[in-house]
Formats: structure tokens, sequence, C-alpha cells
């Protein structure tokens, strides 16, 4: 696939907004280990990178944006990042899956942006149990712990929490889906007369 | 731009690790990501002590992540939940079984993340950018250098934008009413802020005739150091995962 100067340039500045946001943003979320940090986190990412699909009209642009970002954080960080490296990565996949499946529409960036999101709660089983050698009961189990503690409620109410984590993991990549499309569709309407005005 | 990209990241080449080129590095990089969740027991002590040898050949910021607070309390966050509920799996709590299970439970998760940890430490230490974008390349992934050293470059002025942006909003009101209002706006300004600079970067890269299209020549990759390392490598995995 050959993309245009234009394109790789469109596609770095979106890879080092979404870089910005995770190095400056999920550092302070993570230094003071506030709740729901990787969705917070993974909507911002998919704010980004669905508006940048909107000004890069390719199939893989996200994808290409995701593997930017995670290099950049790589670089930025070190060898810290690794789980959120293929936290990234996921992402970037997952919500181009969707927009290959069907054509960028405000629903196809909404439900790219919920995939994306409630990766975030899947994301911890793959690191755990795949990579750290924890069973998949640990990560379970420390998932609904850190849940109840967050919901202030009884540990055994698994339930419960699994519906509420799931649903404000649906809400934040909705919302986050949903505000790209209408923000970049706002910016191309209103860039492209002035576009047109200068020929 | 090339000469700004190469005038980044790559002062952390440092002189130790000249002689081994990216394809060793990456050969390093799959060492510790790929062999600790195949070894086990005594297996991940050497496989621990290989990506020691790796990230100190990289220099002090190869082994800086071992300095650092956050990677021991990564560390015990994936270690100490599950040598904690290992302990309820078999003999009764406190008994010697049980404390030793929950021992090495944890000592083995902390040996894999401490691997990982350290493997990609070496490798964000001794590969440049250039490097890195020209591995990128050669995987398939054609443009891929080139937007990486852009987004190197933009990296602070991005950054600003996005602070800037923020601050103007804050200071008009926005983000205490309609706060997902405030958000669009913001996104918008930083969107159209950073479309501006991509304007600027594809002009700057135009007037030095620079085209993506055009096939351009790669940093060596590879030379006969590496193929030493991947050789010891190869040998130091078959024998790590052949001892019992």
């Amino acid at each position: 696939m050959r993309w245009s100067t234009r394109e790789l340039v469109t596609i770095g500045l979106f890879g080092a907004l979404w870089g910005s946001v995770e190095i400056g943003l999920g550092g302070i979320l993570h230094a003071f280990r506030l709740p729901f940090s990787g969705a917070a986190l993974a909507g911002c990412g998919m704010l980004v990178a669905l508006s940048g699909r909107v000004f890069v009209d390719r199939r893989g642009a996200i994808i290409f944006i995701g593997v930017v970002t995670a290099l950049l954080k790589m670089l930025s960080v070190g060898g810290l990042v690794f789980r959120p490296m293929l936290g990234i990565l996921a992402e970037s996949l997952l919500a181009e899956a969707v927009l290959l499946a069907a054509p960028p529409s405000r629903g196809a960036f909404t439900v790219a942006g919920i995939v994306a999101v409630l990766w975030t709660l899947i994301h911890p089983f793959l690191t755990g149990v795949l990579l750290a050698g924890q069973t998949f009961f640990t990560v379970a189990t420390t998932l609904l712990q850190s849940g109840a503690r967050l919901l202030r409620v009884d540990s055994h109410a698994g339930m419960v929490i699994v519906v509420v984590l799931v649903a404000v993991h649906l809400a934040v990549g909705g919302i986050a889906g949903s505000l790209a499309w209408s923000a970049a569709r706002t910016i191309r309407e209103r860039l492209e007369p002035a576009e047109g005005g200068d020929r | 731009m090339k000469g700004g990209v190469d005038r980044q990241p790559t002062a952390l080449q440092s002189a130790q690790v000249r002689a081994v080129l990216p394809v060793g590095h990456l050969a390093c990089l799959l060492f510790c990501l790929v062999m600790p969740p195949l070894a086990s027991g005594w297996q991940l002590a050497a496989v621990a002590a290989v990506s020691l040898v790796i990230a100190a050949h990289a220099g002090w910021r190869g082994v800086a992540v071992l300095a650092d607070w956050r990677s021991w309390a990564l560390v015990a966050a994936l270690a100490v939940p599950a040598a904690v509920l290992a302990t309820r799996g078999g003999a009764p709590a406190g008994a010697e079984p049980a404390a030793r299970e929950a021992l090495e439970t944890g000592a083995q998760i902390a040996l894999r993340v401490l691997s990982m940890l350290l493997g990609l430490s070496a490798f964000a230490a001794s590969v440049s950018v250039a490097g890195l974008g020209a591995l990128m390349e050669r995987a398939g992934l054609r443009g891929l250098g080139f937007a990486l050293g852009v987004a190197v470059n933009a990296l602070p002025t991005v950054a600003e934008k996005v602070s800037n942006g923020y601050h103007a909003i804050r200071l008009r009101g926005g983000f205490q009413k309609r706060r997902l209002e405030a958000l669009r706006l913001w996104l918008v300004a930083v969107v159209v802020a950073t479309l501006r600079h991509a304007d600027d970067v594809v002009s700057a890269a135009e007037a030095r005739a620079f085209s993506a299209d055009r096939p351009r020549r790669l940093p060596t990759l590879a030379s006969w150091p590496d193929l030493v390392v991947i050789v010891l490598l190869v040998g130091a995995a078959v024998s790590i995962l052949l001892y019992r």
C-alpha cells in the first residue's frame, strides 16, 4: 500500500496527538490511580484516531496511527510501557476492523469506539494470563475486587460489578466515537469552502 | 526532514551498542518477550539473567527501568495477587507448602515481568528512530519511518497545541457546564491546529523534493555481529528450554 506524503504527515501528526495524550494524561491518571483511567485513555485515543481516519480516508489509517503512537510511547518511556503499547495496538486494530466491516458513518464510528474501549476490560486477561503467567481466575478476581472497591459493593456481587463496568466502557466508547465523527465532520465542512476559495 | 529526524532520540544509541544493528536488537527483544511465557521454574531465572545481560549491554538507559519505582509497583501489582490466591488452592493458609507455593508463583510472575521490562527498555535505549522506522519499512509498512519521524519531531508542538486549546476553552468557562460540548470544541481546535501544522510539514517536505513514493536508501539493518547475536540467543533459548 502506497501512501502520499500528506497522508503520512497526517498519520504522523495524529499519532503524535494520541501519543501526547497517552504520555501526558496517561501519566497523570496512572500516577493518581484514578478509576476508569484505562477507559478514559482509550476513549481519548479513539477520539484522536477516529478523527484522523476522516482526514486520511484509507483502510489501515487507524492501525498506522496506532503503531506510531505505540512506538512513540516506547521511545519516550522505555520498557515500562509494554502493556499500554499492546493496548494501543489492540485498540487501533479493533477500531480498524469495525471500519473495514462497515463504511465510515456515525454508527460505525460509535461501534468502533465502543469495541476499542471495551478492549480495556479484556486487556488484563491478555497481559496477565499470556504474558505474566497469571491464571484466568487470578485476573478475574483482581478485576472484580477493584470493581467492588470502586463501586463500594461486596465483591460477591460479581454480576452487578461486571454490568456496571461494561456499561461505563460502552458509554465512554460510544461518546468518543460519536464525538470524533461530529467534530471531524464539522471541521471538514468548515475547511472545504475555504480550501475551494483559495483555489 | 531527514536531518531533523536523525537529530532526535538517536542520542539514545550508546557507544556500547554500535556494533549490533537493529536486527540484532530486535532478536534480543523477541527473546525477552517470547521466552518468559514459555519458561518456568529455574528456566525463568536463566531467562531473566540473559535479559539483564542484554539490558546492561544497552547501557544505563537499558537497566534504568530497575531503578524506577513504577516498575516494582507493576511487578507487585501482578505478582502479589497471584501469590495470595495461590495459597487458597491447596493446603490451609499459613502451612509451609502453601507459603512456598505462593512464593514460587509470585517469584515466577515477577521474573517474567522483569525480563520483558528489561527487553523493551534495552530495545528502546539501543534502536534509533531512523533504525526503528527502517525496520518497519522492511517489514512492509512503507512510509512508517517517515510518519514516525514526523511524529517524534512534532510531539512537543502538538502537546503544546493540546495544552493551549485546553486552557483557552477552560479560561472561557468551558468544562464547567456542557462538558461534552466543551470537549467537542477542544477536539475541533486541536484537530484544526494539527491539520494546519500538517500543511506546514508537507510544504517543507515538498520544498526539499521529498516524495513518499520515491524509493529511499534505508540505513543498514544487519551485519555479522547481528548474526552472532541471533545464533547465541537461539542457542540460549534451546538450552534453557531443554534444561529440566
